[in-house]
């Protein structure tokens, strides 16, 4: 009863906008209260932050997407791959994907893709003749796509909590992540198909140019992905590389942000929110050593296992749970639910691998899922359409999106064939 | 009142200044760390452990900011429907909620700095380990204060006649 | 009901060996005190590393840790003269030391606020390098790898004439990948658990030190416990550690020759010069650290031993 009451005080505090890290430190700290410990054991875990190898990737990538999305770099992005594929039917939304998939790699999911590249696109694919409910659908999409990709966030993040490698993750999202953009790319083909879209010819001097003009920036996702899978860069050297060299070409090459005026207000903003995914990870990880304290993980899943007997029911439950969850919070959702849901899944024989990646795909549906998802807000607000409507437009990307999810949970092979053909450790 | 806002605007100032300062350290030094295990197949031994004490400190600065921002992770999904007025009651409810969490965060931060962590270990340059681990409650009550001091202007805002101010943006929002 | 429930951790993994034996430990102990008396535990390292663990214990979280020379060297410091390097050439010799000199390891137990619940041992680690290492001189060159924090691997290598790269274990994957590190010391069992044999090419064949381990538990934690069942605690932790350390010292052998199918190349020091010239930079070791852990007046009874041992042995066989 007493947990019940405090459940429903706490999910009330939630719907009124209390800060999640609140939350989240006031489960933890009554939790190992009543059961006898105290409120210092919530601290304990925090510490163990500074023994995470890959901790610094966090800040620099945080920081160097900040950085490109308050540059040019998006203006730049789209001339290019509009000069390049421009003229292929269904060109510009192809375009789309790619750039916005690119772009939410470097600048972690955090919603600046649908303001900075989403902005741009819009207009220039309703005045190409795109239908309007298609062409926000898509860019709505768009603004989480790239997630499977390094050197995204949210992976980090679930290497990190998980404490698996993060180059093991990295190498598992490649397959998932080009097919998720292959039928993304399919469907959209099919519908430029049905619609009059004006073309842009094709020119070389316009190619050269855009090339000519973007040539600082090209470089980085070859050098940051290539270096990445050839093995050459671990993601924390990945990182380190990304931040200095987008610093140095933003501000001394291209100019377009300045070291004294502009800088130290972006550095202010990105770690605003390193700030905010630290304090959740923080609370999260004493909650979570409550949990492990009370052998949580074991209890349910001698609960769950009464019920369910094999890998794949679970894997169908879990998706279920991990919807649900992650229209909640996404970070968060990572930070709180991954260290108790890995050891159930251990149990039922799921890798922990392939797991990470059923659950960054669950959480890029979970950006579009209504009615929370932050896609839709972000979406909302930045082509100034009613929420309503950002749930019907997003509908057959979802749709999409969930076949995805479906083939990767029951195809391990998809996310791990790769991981053991490389040999990644 | 104003010279709590004199004291709240020093505080932001030093956080500001320190996370500027914390950030161009670690792009500089993680980057020559990668040059010189590359190139030169060298590298600083306490370039690592100091880099991760260095995210922790700036992860709780910026938390502050985020704090003052009225930006944490949150949910917030019925203040999209409160008249203005009954939103700053609640925002100071749900602040002062925060805000006494985060002071029993710190409490709990020193505890465990005095009783897990000896006073005579040290780490990087013989630097006691208490003062890396400093941050946490530092962090914790700077976010407190931060909390206490958006009470104040919410608190202002509801018995002030004249509200003009704008509409909160949905916390978790980041551009 | 359980009155008494002791809270374990350990880096050990569930189904390991280690665990195994612990497992067996736990129920022999509730089964002779009619189940008053347990372990509530978490293996794999869900509580954190052994720095985590000994914090743990001291918040009162956790009250028991399984822990290897990286923990001892606060808990019993004086025990850490078993880690010493190039001290021992068999096991005989490791268990006649633990026999004989118990009452000091005690007592530096109870002085830290523990109780040594029984020895776990690690067993003979080797060091694994990307160049071929025979005699001394060989590892002028080797970025050789330390456990942070860790004084006897510091004075060890320092004696050679080489300046170790501390790093903690996790890092210590990644660390050999970019090549920050070229030489590492381990256990063959370890090597294989921790997947780092995959990034080394050779092993010299003479063992650098006997990793030692404890089963503790907080004093604190003990002395609550009535002294029919603390003795019930003290002598199945005595039997079933003994049998732990017998099985780490099966898995190990059997380790070397699963490192050696799997492509690592087994050397050994050519000459009788080349094994006393390690054996003379260890007793150098040994000595830099006297004072620091434990006394030079205990090195030296211990080194006695050992050497008295040594003779008698060798007289017997012959
Ligand atoms: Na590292
Ligand atoms: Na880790």
């Amino acid at each position: 009863m007493e947990y019940f009451i405090i459940g429903i005080i706490l999910v009330l505090l939630a719907l009124v906008g209390a800060p999640l890290f609140s939350l989240i430190g006031a489960l933890a700290l009554y939790l190992f209260t009543v059961s006898g410990g105290e409120a210092k054991f919530v601290i304990a875990e925090l510490t163990r932050l500074a023994d995470f190898p890959s901790l610094i990737a966090i800040p620099l990538f945080t920081f160097a997407g900040y950085l490109l999305a308050e540059s040019k770099a998006p203006q730049r992005l789209v001339n290019l791959s509009q000069a390049i594929v421009g003229s292929v039917p269904g060109g510009l939304a192809v375009v789309a994907l790619f750039s916005c998939a690119i772009f939410t790699a470097f600048t972690g999911a955090s919603g600046v893709t649908i303001v900075a590249l989403g902005g741009l696109l819009f207009p220039i694919m309703l005045k190409e003749g795109y239908p309007e409910k298609f062409s926000l659908g898509l860019l709505t999409t768009s603004g989480s796509l790239g997630l499977l990709f390094p050197p995204s966030l949210p992976i980090i993040l679930y290497g990190l909590v998980a404490q698996i490698s993060i180059n093991k993750l990295f190498i598992a999202g490649l397959v998932p992540g080009i097919l998720l953009i292959i039928l993304l790319a399919l469907y959209s083909i099919t519908i430029s198909m049905r619609s009059k879209i004006s073309k842009i010819p094709f020119e070389w001097k316009n190619v050269l140019q855009t090339i000519r003009a973007s040539a600082w920036e090209l470089p980085l996702p070859v050098i940051v992905i290539g270096g990445i899978y050839g093995g050459v860069f671990t993601a924390t050297e990945a990182a380190a590389v990304t931040a200095f060299y987008v610093l140095v070409v933003e501000v001394f090459i291209y100019k377009d942000i300045n070291l004294f005026k502009d800088v130290p207000r972006v550095m202010q903003k990105s770690m605003l929110l390193v700030g905010a995914i630290f304090v959740v990870l923080g609370t999260a990880l004493g909650l979570t050593n409550y949990f492990i304290d009370a052998q949580i993980p074991e209890q349910l899943f001698g609960w769950i296992r009464q019920f369910i007997d094999n890998k794949y029911t679970f894997l169908v439950l879990l998706n279920c749970v991990l919807l649900i969850v992650n229209m909640i919070e996404i970070f968060s959702a990572i930070i709180i639910v991954v260290p108790l849901i890995i050891p159930i899944a251990n149990q039922y024989g799921v890798d922990p691998v392939h797991l990470g990646i059923i659950f960054l795909l669950n959480l890029e549906i979970g950006y579009m899922l209504p009615p929370l998802g932050l896609n839709l807000f972000i979406g909302s607000l930045r082509f100034e359409r009613p929420m309503a409507s950002m749930y019907r437009v997003t509908l057959p990307f979802m749709a999409i999106l969930l076949v995805l999810l479906l083939i990767v949970t029951y195809y391990p092979m998809l996310s791990l064939w790769l991981v053991n053909l490389l040999g990644v450790q | 009142m104003k010279y709590l806002e004199t004291i709240n605007r020093t505080i932001h100032w030093f956080e500001r200044s320190l996370i500027v300062i914390l950030l161009i350290v670690m792009v500089t030094l993680a980057f020559t760390q990668v040059i010189l295990r590359n190139l030169f197949s060298f590298g600083f031994l306490w370039a690592d452990p100091l880099l991760r004490y260095m995210v922790m400190w700036v992860g709780f600065l910026g938390a502050v900011i985020a704090t003052r921002e009225g930006k944490h992770f949150g949910v917030d999904f019925l203040n999209r429907y409160l008249p203005k007025k009954i939103l700053h009651g609640v925002r100071i409810f749900v602040n002062t909620f925060a805000a006494v969490v985060s002071c029993l965060l710190m409490y709990a931060a020193f505890q465990f700095l005095f009783e897990a962590i000896g006073a005579e270990e040290t780490d990087l340059f013989e630097i006691p380990k208490r003062f890396y681990f400093s941050i946490i409650p530092i962090g914790f009550g700077l976010i407190g204060l931060q909390f206490l001091f958006n009470i104040l202007k919410d608190a202002r805002k509801l018995f002030s006649p004249d509200d003009r101010t704008q509409t909160p943006e949905p916390p978790h929002t980041f551009f | 009901s359980q009155q008494y429930l002791i809270k374990f951790a350990t880096v050990a993994p569930e189904g390991s060996t280690w665990m195994n034996v612990m497992k067996e430990y736990d129920q022999a102990i509730r089964k002779e005190s009619n189940g008053q008396l347990g372990f509530r535990m978490y293996p794999g390292g869900v509580q954190g590393d052994e720095k985590d663990l000994l914090r743990k214990i001291r918040l009162g979280q956790l009250h028991s840790a399984g822990v290897t020379g990286n923990g001892l060297t606060t808990v019993a410091p004086v025990a850490r003269i078993m880690d010493s390097p190039f001290l021992f050439k068999s096991y005989n010799e490791v268990d006649n030391i633990y026999s004989l000199f118990d009452k000091d390891f005690s007592k530096s137990f109870s002085d830290n606020d523990f109780v040594n619940l029984g020895w776990a041992e690690v067993g003979f680690v080797y060091i694994f390098t990307n160049t071929p290492v025979r005699v001394t001189d060989d590892l002028k060159g080797v970025k050789m790898w330390m456990w942070e924090g860790d004084p006897i691997a510091e004075a060890t290598f320092k004696s050679i004439g080489i300046h170790p790269i501390p790093l903690s274990i996790t890092d210590v994957l990644t660390s050999l990948q970019t090549k920050l590190i070229d030489g590492i010391y381990i256990s063959p069992y370890a090597a294989i658990a921790l997947q780092w044999f995959s990034r080394v090419k050779y092993m010299l064949d003479l063992p650098l030190a006997d990793a030692a381990g404890a089963v503790i538990i907080s004093k604190k934690k003990f002395d609550q416990i009535p002294n029919n069942l603390q003795d019930i605690l003290l002598r199945n932790g005595k039997k079933y550690m003994q049998k732990l350390t017998q099985l780490s010292r099966q898995e190990n052998a059997k380790a070397i020759e699963t490192l050696k199918k799997k492509g690592i190349t087994v050397l050994s020091p050519p000459s009788e010069a080349a094994i006393s010239s390690y054996e003379e930079n260890g007793k150098k070791a040994r000595h830099l650290l006297a004072g620091k852990l434990y006394t030079e007046d205990l090195l030296n009874k211990v080194e006695a031993a050992v050497t008295e041992f040594r003779k008698k042995n060798n007289t017997k066989t012959k």
